[in-house]
């Protein structure tokens, strides 16, 4: 069967749109999370959507909305112990990472839930998609975009220094809760689009490598919003052409860039 | 006797249970030009975070431009007030001189045009319109307070605080500073509240010196 046969059929269609948007759009949050030294939450989140699917199969509701709801539930959590009690971010999210994972495995255990079906999240699949999957994931495309290019100059205040944000009149804790929220329905959906173990490639590894070449804060996203397409769109030709599976090569495609990203930063001599 | 532009009434202030201001009161008329001097730990940082609304008083009030801190008509008026932070910035992402000054334009509301007219006239005030490209991670630590104060200008500022803007430059740089903070100052009447204990600052002759220790006024 060749690409063109493969996407007349709708589930392989819903696949390559999602993994498209997701190419196109996801590397935004990913920016955030470079910046903000988020990737302990990324973790938290990866664990509160892995809950949530424990929970969601064993009330037999939808995995993915019952792990979004968890992961914002998470970041909302999240933020306001940051907040009220002056800890670090890092040290939070560590402290919820190890919740929700250690209640992960007590619903699996106590609800009967099969652990080859709580532990599917782990490697999603792009072809399972439903159409509320794909919608929820063209609505997030269209948010993260208009929130980064309308809000681009309180953005990257926010993300340039908080306190001098917040002395130039933005509302920087309100922006930091909306970037931390981008960043948790992020996690959800692409677990269940790629897998938490491969979603670094789309979300994480664009960014990376927008960070050796870009020199300014819109050429940062910008360009984490090419390459993200370009691994995705590529990746998922190859997995055609290759007969692997299409988050196997957008993540393998992903790592040669970020590779390639490494010679350049090392001879071109850039440190940031 | 015409409305200080700062005027601090009887201010204390506690950070995880230790008070660090102690009934301070301080005023600071339109055009003035201050320097809030003292050792380390003196709460000098603090006295400009409790004017700029970052820290919340546990007694006394602040009025800025006539506005009390934290109410919502100093809210819609916090533009006017500039802020230069103690070190020039570390910065690990791509982010280029023009953008950082454009940080200061976020809440005006500005057609494109206007905010591009005000970043440039603000970037050739301080002598650095030839750095708009350049990334902010690979300038001076003088350029990146010279972009600290573009960025300030950007807002049309009334009042700047500034935290310790020259402790980490060299004399050349500190010299060419405070001469753009005396011209800024004789020309657009900014009131300014700097923080140092840099002692060729403190020796500078237009400015008003306060001394803090101990979280109160000497």
């Amino acid at each position: 069967m060749n690409v063109v046969q493969a996407l007349s059929y709708p589930p392989i269609l819903r696949g390559f749109i999602a993994l498209v948007l997701a190419g196109c759009f996801f590397p935004l949050a990913g920016v955030f999370i470079l910046r903000l030294n988020l990737v302990t939450l990324r973790f938290t989140l990866m664990h509160a959507a892995l809950l949530g699917a424990a929970v969601g199969l064993a009330l037999h509701v939808d995995p993915l909305l019952v792990g979004l709801g968890l992961d914002l539930l998470a970041i909302a959590a999240i933020s306001r112990v940051a907040r009220e009690s002056g800890l670090a971010l890092g040290y939070v999210s560590t402290f919820f990472m190890v919740l929700t994972i250690g209640l992960a495995f007590a619903v699996i255990y106590k609800a009967g839930v099969p652990a080859k079906d709580a532990f599917g999240i782990l490697w999603g699949s792009i072809y399972s998609l439903s159409r509320l999957d794909l919608a929820l994931i063209a609505a997030y495309s269209a948010a993260i975009a208009l929130f980064v290019t309308l809000g681009f100059r309180r953005v990257s205040a926010v993300l340039f220094h908080r306190e001098i944000a917040a002395a130039s009149g933005v509302r920087e804790a309100a922006l930091t809760s909306a970037i931390l929220l981008f960043v948790g329905v992020a996690v959800a959906l692409l677990m269940q689009l790629i897998g938490a173990l491969l979603m670094d490639s789309i979300l994480l590894l664009p960014a990376i490598v927008s960070s050796f070449r870009a020199r300014s804060t819109r050429g940062f996203f910008l360009q984490a919003c090419i390459i993200g397409a370009f691994c995705s769109i590529t990746g998922f030709f190859t997995s055609f052409a290759l007969d692997v599976p299409a988050s196997s090569a957008v993540t393998v495609i992903a790592a040669g860039l970020l590779g390639v990203g490494l010679i350049y930063r090392r001879f071109s001599g850039r440190n940031a | 006797m015409p409305e200080p532009c700062i005027r601090i009434d009887g201010l204390c202030l506690d950070r995880e249970g230790t008070r660090i201001l102690r009934d301070v009161s301080l005023r600071v008329a339109c055009g003035e030009r201050l320097i809030v001097s003292g050792p380390n730990g003196a709460g000098k940082t603090t006295l400009l975070k409790a004017i700029l609304g970052m820290m919340k008083a546990a007694a006394g009030r602040i009025l800025v431009l006539g506005q009390e801190v934290g109410s919502r008509e100093w809210a819609r008026g916090r533009g006017r007030i500039g802020y230069v932070n103690q070190e020039s910035v570390q910065v690990d992402f791509p982010i280029s001189a023009r953008e950082v000054v454009e940080i200061g334009t976020a809440t005006l509301g500005l057609s494109r045009a206007d905010r591009r007219r005000r970043i440039e006239e603000a970037m050739v005030a301080v002598g650095c319109a030839h750095l708009q490209s350049r990334m902010y991670a690979r300038l001076s630590g003088g350029e990146k307070q010279k972009l600290s104060l573009a960025r300030c200008l950007c807002q049309d500022p009334q009042v700047l605080l500034l935290d310790e803007p020259t402790s980490s430059l060299d004399p050349r740089s500190r010299a060419e500073l405070m001469d753009l903070l005396r011209g800024l100052n004789e020309e657009r009447g900014i009131t300014m509240v700097m923080v140092s204990h840099d002692a060729q600052v403190l020796s500078e002759p237009a400015w008003k010196i306060r001394h803090m220790e101990a979280g109160a006024f000497a």
